[in-house]
């Protein structure tokens, strides 16, 4: 097995749990595509994670979960900012895990890694961070992440001068 | 996040994906996508294994620069475990 079979599975998964609509995964047979403009070393990186995490405060209480996808409920934007300086102690994943036997959760930078790429921008490899970074809440309508959530993230890249986005969905 | 990506690069910002999901990222056409065939929720490399987490970013950096079309899914030669046994337990509902 080269790899899961993700779509064929969870399709099968809520036809078991009875559910009589089937989720209508994204499909496209081409799209845009865009050269680099400078060299990585000069240009500045965005990062977006669809990760359920929260912030432990500096001080206070711990971080409550939230509410995991978004199965249509709100029709809002659902954009968060997170300091690009966030240290990776102070990020906590506080949904329900996919396969959490097989996935701990407890490493921030196997998610949202602000430990390595703080390190690659000190090397150089890249030029520089957003100030803030983005977390995303996964939505099964296309349309909502089309017409609210996708032209947020694009409107706060702009906003930093982003050269780069690099996506890490959950 | 396909979606969002696709939306980035429309406007004209180059865009990549960590992908742990090969088939769902593929059916959205991503401009760029490296594929890590690690469970769910850890597209950026093994938890606390730095050096896996840097050779998964520096594959996707990379694949920011050397890309030529859309579409372009690189597969990573990383392994989670010796043996496969965590895909067959994905969706099994004793799990």
């Amino acid at each position: 097995m080269t790899h899961v079979a993700y779509i064929e599975k969870t399709h099968a998964y809520y036809r078991r749990k009875g559910f009589g609509e089937v989720y209508r995964y994204a499909h496209h047979t081409e799209g845009p595509f865009q050269p680099l403009a400078k060299p990585l070393a000069e240009s500045r990186l965005m990062l977006i994670s669809s990760a359920g995490f929260a912030l432990i405060p500096e001080d206070g209480p711990a971080p409550q979960p939230f509410r995991g996808i978004n199965v249509g409920e709100k029709d809002q934007v659902e954009v968060f900012p997170i300091p690009s300086d966030t240290p990776a102690a102070r990020i906590r994943y506080v949904t329900g895990a996919h396969n959490r036997a097989e996935s701990p959760m407890d490493d921030p930078d196997a998610f949202f890694p602000v430990t390595r790429l703080a390190e690659l921008r000190a090397a150089g490899r890249v030029g520089a961070l957003a100030r803030e970074f983005l977390r995303i809440r996964p939505c099964y309508s296309q349309r909502k992440t089309r017409e609210l959530d996708a032209p947020e993230v694009l409107r706060r890249c702009r906003a930093e001068g982003v050269d780069v986005a690099l996506l890490a969905p959950i | 996040m396909s979606l969002v990506a696709r939306h980035l690069e429309a406007a004209g910002i180059p865009t990549v994906i960590l992908a742990c999901a090969r088939d769902i990222t593929a059916s959205a056409f991503p401009p760029r996508a490296v594929f890590l065939n690690y469970p769910l929720g850890n597209p950026a490399g093994r938890p606390h294994d730095p050096e896996n987490q840097h050779a998964v970013l520096e594959a996707a950096l990379s694949l920011l620069e050397t890309a030529r079309a859309p579409g372009t899914i690189v597969d990573l030669p990383h392994r989670w475990a010796p043996d496969d046994g965590w895909m067959a337990r994905v969706y099994d509902d004793n799990h």
